[in-house]
């Protein structure tokens, strides 16, 4: 229990950070950076998903975890056809080395655990990671994005990352024994 | 040979206007629901019989049209896929990789 907390504690600090930065409350990220902290945010679920998709054997954990990979993975392609459209170059950040380091060690504390155990920390994770991005969306990389289509790009996430946060804790709900009939019929 | 034209021609008139007239044929139309913010839009669509359907995926996750009358292949981000009715009733349909996700083609004689 002790080590879930850390786990939770640790993926959730990343963007807690950005909030806290200085810089970044002075001025914001720039679009360079908030670019490199949006694949790298996208590409830390799609590390743990591939992780969850290899090690458990609940399919509804696995079909989860596939459905993160491929739908982020599609989030940063779109991400790098525009910043390559625009000729920006995304700019490593403290946000983004935190979010990565952040990331594994979540992946450690996860990757020690077996079976039922494996699964509910994953999903754990999974609806504190999407709950503080969707707050770092909304707080931090919107409000600062300066150029339109990126913005676009930003807000058009969002409504994806709403139906994870849905989906993993109906998950969760189920991996728990409390899901009602009526959520098992709705994944999302 | 003009007085010959002109009277057949009359006469075809005349021929002509005893018809029934033809019922109108409607003319398919092609409609289009775009797959965006998680959600089908239009999430109901009443056509035609003949009428074609095209859903374009202008999100920015894969999605799918699945049903047991109109099912499609992935469809990633800028893909479309394209459908013709030729059956009334109605489909009802989903997202097969979101199921939050619902729409319906109502399908008219």
């Amino acid at each position: 229990m002790v080590k879930l907390s850390v786990v939770l504690i640790v993926v959730g600090a990343s963007f807690g950070a950005l909030a806290a930065d200085k810089a970044a409350k002075a001025q914001g990220p720039t679009d360079p950076e908030i670019a490199h902290i949006a694949v790298t945010a996208n590409q830390v679920d799609i590390d743990e998903g591939k992780d969850a998709v290899a090690k458990s054997s609940n399919p509804k954990v696995k079909e989860f975890a596939q459905r993160m990979i491929d739908d982020h993975t599609a989030v940063i392609k779109q991400a790098v056809d525009l910043v390559t459209k625009l000729k920006v170059t995304p700019k490593d950040n403290a946000t983004s080395q935190s979010l990565k380091s952040n990331g594994d060690k979540a992946r450690a504390e996860i990757g020690k655990k077996t079976g039922a155990d494996f699964d509910k920390a994953y999903v754990d994770n999974e609806v504190a990671y999407h709950e503080a991005v969707i707050a770092a969306v909304d707080t931090v990389l919107i409000p600062n994005a300066k150029n339109a289509e990126l913005k676009k790009l930003l807000e058009a996430v969002k409504p994806a990352l709403v139906a994870h946060l849905e989906h993993a804790k109906q998950v969760q709900k189920e991996l728990s024994g409390t899901a009602t009939s009526a959520d098992v019929g709705h994944k999302h | 040979l003009k007085a010959f034209a002109l009277t057949f021609a009359l006469a075809s008139a005349v021929v002509l206007a005893g018809q029934p007239r033809a019922k109108p044929v409607n003319k398919p139309t092609t409609h289009e629901v775009r797959m965006e913010g998680m959600k089908f839009i239009p999430s109901s669509l009443t056509v035609k019989v003949g009428d074609t359907v095209v859903w374009k995926n202008t999100d920015i996750v894969p999605h799918n049209i699945f049903s047991p009358q109109i099912s499609s292949s992935t469809l990633q981000p800028g893909d479309s896929f394209k459908w013709t009715a030729t059956k009334a009733g109605k489909n009802a349909y989903t997202c097969a990789l979101h199921p939050m996700m619902h729409g319906a083609v109502i399908v008219e004689p």
